[in-house]
């Protein structure tokens, strides 16, 4: 069939016969004679194609007949087609260079794609597919795709209602679709665009950005996987700097000794030790205090830093306890004989250690006595108990450490989260067999 | 593009594309509407493009490891579409055939349909059915069908090595396979035949003399 | 370096100047005990 025959006519004002001018504001467009001011009626065949054409003009984000850059080559959209699989809908642009041929871009979802039609047919590798040296696999298959709208240039006369067979194969980036129809077999690489290029070369609105709840195309890479990527070398660096900086700091020096001892149920045991030195701007004090003889009761240690000077305190106390009994599963033992207290951000200066111990004791194996002091009875006669006290300079504080290694894996972590919920939504699409750890690796992939 | 003249005052109106309606003329500022059927059907089908491509009689370049030159051109058509066909003249005094057909080139030489042929082609030569996606073997390599249709031709022009019939319809029939070789099946009322060759790019041509098309700069790669 | 790795790199430079900066004070929030000069005397469950 020849190209279509066509006539040309000039559109002159049927009241007078003068020009014709058109405006055109939005989706209207008004035919309006320059003379006297009579507007050609829109039922006029000649109105009817002007308008239904400035219609569709307007409804495109690509206008036909724009010409972009986009890859040093310079191109003109000559046509559009709207397209649905029956679940998804996306717009189709031809675009044209005549010494460069045609590609297609493909809008879904506010995210443009580049297509180009492969000459060569791709290589089977188990259910993947593979063109250049890109990998791909089977997300969709068992569609039709069909023509909704059609306007413009086409280098084949497409009608609305026409359909083809489609199964694409997708990596991160890119898709490998396939159509087939009664007559022909043709595939075609798409390649999903930067908002900075399609923007750069069309001028249309940057695509949307990923938040949770949105489904992805199928070929959209997952931003987090990027960052992960990128991160986890740095967290490495990170961790190791920790532990040099933990090791640095962990230490504690110069241990001093003390010991005192209580009565149980007597009264409170207050001793003042010192003097302990402290050279350096600001430390931390670990106290360990030992009651190796405590039994069925426990020993109250309040510790007390008191700079000589200034008369600040810094405290700390312990609670030293230990019960054990026998019963139907045998013997059970519990409480702590010996605890560790860590005392901040000493200045420096000299100190006394003010020490305060009560303890008590359940259960009396002496003999009660009237103790006119307190007006109660007493236990007498119960040894006494030893506390052991070794203060150091220094601390190691883990708990520094671990909060610092969470808080370094917290972005890491929280883009991992974020990359499941990409991936799985983007997954969920896919058609045949579930995604499985293929699939997922291929998703960590760059483009 | 389309050069008309204005019915008014005569003077030229170009219109680029075949699916563009309407132009002010640049002189008489009257409006010149371009009425075809397509345009009637904006929304609902598309319009062809206009019969425009780079390749010209007496473009050259290189192909088959030789120097060519284009001599002459047959357009063949389908319902809903077109495309062209260049001879070229090798070099070496033979000829082959540069196919383009939607942005994409074909250099295929013909072979003899003789000795052992695939299946396909028996069943083509047989006019028994066939479907786009079968495959076999070709001169030694194995292709696959993607392609299908019946034409007729509606234009030739320059120095062809036959005499276009009129009315001249044929089965055409397009192979491809996974190196970008790509072999071409034709069967008119004077018989079969099978022409070899591989895809190429105009840029892998290092064409030269192409058509220069107002409103184009000549891509890059192109010379 | 994207513009995300780097602003991660700063993150961890920070956590890392907060370690630094509390080990050289000998602070720690999970401590025992600190200054209490002038505060409240109570705190803690007391067992007795």
């Amino acid at each position: 069939m020849s190209p279509d025959d066509s006539s040309v006519r000039t559109l002159s004002c049927p009241a007078c016969g003068g020009t014709i001018a058109m405006r055109a504001a939005g989706y209207t467009v008004t035919l309006a004679c320059e003379y006297c001011g009579t507007l050609i009626d829109a039922t006029h065949p000649d109105a009817r194609i002007i308008t239904r054409y400035h219609e569709v003009q307007a409804s495109l984000a690509i206008p036909l007949g724009t010409r972009g850059k986009l890859r040093g080559v310079e191109w003109e959209a000559i046509g559009w087609l709207q397209r649905t699989d029956g679940w998804a809908a996306w717009d189709e642009y031809l675009l044209f260079n005549p010494y460069a041929g045609y590609r297609w871009l493909i809008a879904q979802n506010g995210h443009w794609s580049l297509g180009t039609m492969l000459t060569a047919m791709p290589q089977r590798d188990g259910g993947d597919l593979i063109v250049g040296r890109r990998r791909f696999s089977p997300f969709y298959s068992g569609s039709t795709a069909r023509v909704t709208r059609v306007a413009g240039e086409f280098y084949w006369r497409v009608k609305v209602g026409e359909e083809v067979r489609a199964t694409d194969y997708v990596r991160p980036g890119f898709m490998l679709s396939l159509e087939q129809d009664d007559r022909e077999k043709s595939w075609t690489i798409s390649e999903l665009l930067t908002g900075q290029e399609i923007g750069a070369a069309f001028d249309v609105a940057p695509p949307p950005a990923w938040l949770p709840g949105m489904t992805p195309l199928a070929h959209q890479p997952s931003p987090y996987a990027r960052r992960i990527k990128g991160w986890w070398p740095i967290a490495v660096l990170s961790f190791v700097a920790l532990l040099v900086l933990a090791t640095l700091f962990g230490w504690t020096a110069q241990p001093q000794g003390f010991s005192l001892s209580a009565i149980p149920d007597g009264p409170t045991v207050s001793q003042t030790f010192g003097p302990i030195q402290l050279p350096l701007g600001r430390q931390a004090m670990t106290v360990e205090v030992e009651t190796p003889g405590v039994e069925q009761g426990w020993v109250d240690v309040d510790v007390a830093f008191v700079d000589r000077k200034t008369q600040d305190s810094y405290d700390a106390y312990a609670l030293n306890e230990h019960y054990s009994g026998r019963d139907s599963d045998g013997y059970w033992s519990e409480g702590a004989r010996a605890q560790t207290l860590k005392v901040t951000s000493l200045p420096a200066g000299t100190y006394d250690l003010v020490v305060d111990v009560q303890a008590h004791h359940w259960g009396s194996s002496g003999s009660f006595a009237y103790d006119t002091a307190s007006g109660t009875y007493k236990a007498e006669g119960l040894p006494p108990v030893e506390i052991v006290l070794t203060v150091a300079r220094g601390a190691r504080f883990a708990s520094n450490f671990w909060l610092a290694m969470l808080m370094i894996l917290v972005p890491p972590l929280l883009m991992l989260v974020l990359h499941i919920m990409f991936e799985n939504a983007r997954l969920a699409q896919k058609d045949g067999s579930p995604a499985d750890a293929d699939d997922w690796l291929q998703g960590m992939q760059s483009p | 593009m389309q050069s008309l003249a204005c019915p008014t005052c005569g003077a030229e109106v170009v219109f680029r594309s075949p699916a563009l309606p309407v132009r002010v003329c640049d002189y008489c500022r009257t409006l010149v509407v371009r009425y075809s059927q397509s345009a009637q059907a904006m929304g609902e089908t598309a319009v062809l493009p206009f019969d425009i491509s780079p390749v010209q009689i007496g473009t050259q370049g290189q192909c088959f490891d030789q120097s060519f030159s284009i001599i002459g051109r047959v357009r063949w058509a389908w319902d809903d579409g077109a495309w062209n066909e260049w001879l070229m003249l090798l070099a070496d005094g033979s000829h082959a055939w540069l196919g383009e057909a939607m942005g994409q080139f074909m250099a295929l030489r013909e072979v003899k349909l003789a000795g052992s042929l695939a299946q396909m082609i028996r069943r083509l030569m047989n006019d028994a059915p066939v479907m786009p996606g079968e495959s076999g073997n070709i001169a030694g390599h194995s292709y696959e069908i993607t392609d299908i249709r019946t034409v007729r031709c509606i234009g030739c022009e320059g120095e062809l090595p036959f005499t276009a019939p009129a009315g001249w319809e044929a089965l055409s029939v397009d192979f491809r396979n996974r190196d970008g070789r790509c072999a071409s099946f034709q069967k008119d009322r004077h018989g079969p035949s099978l022409y070899v060759g591989h895809h190429v790019t105009l840029a892998s041509l290092q064409p030269r003399n192409l058509r220069s098309l107002p409103g184009w700069s000549l891509h890059p790669h192109v010379a | 370096m994207s513009r995300s790795s780097f602003l991660y790199a700063l993150w961890c430079l920070g956590v890392l100047g907060l370690y630094l900066a509390a080990a050289s004070q000998g602070y720690s929030p999970f401590a025992d005990g600190g200054r209490t000069a002038g505060a409240y005397r109570a705190y803690g469950p007391t067992h007795k």
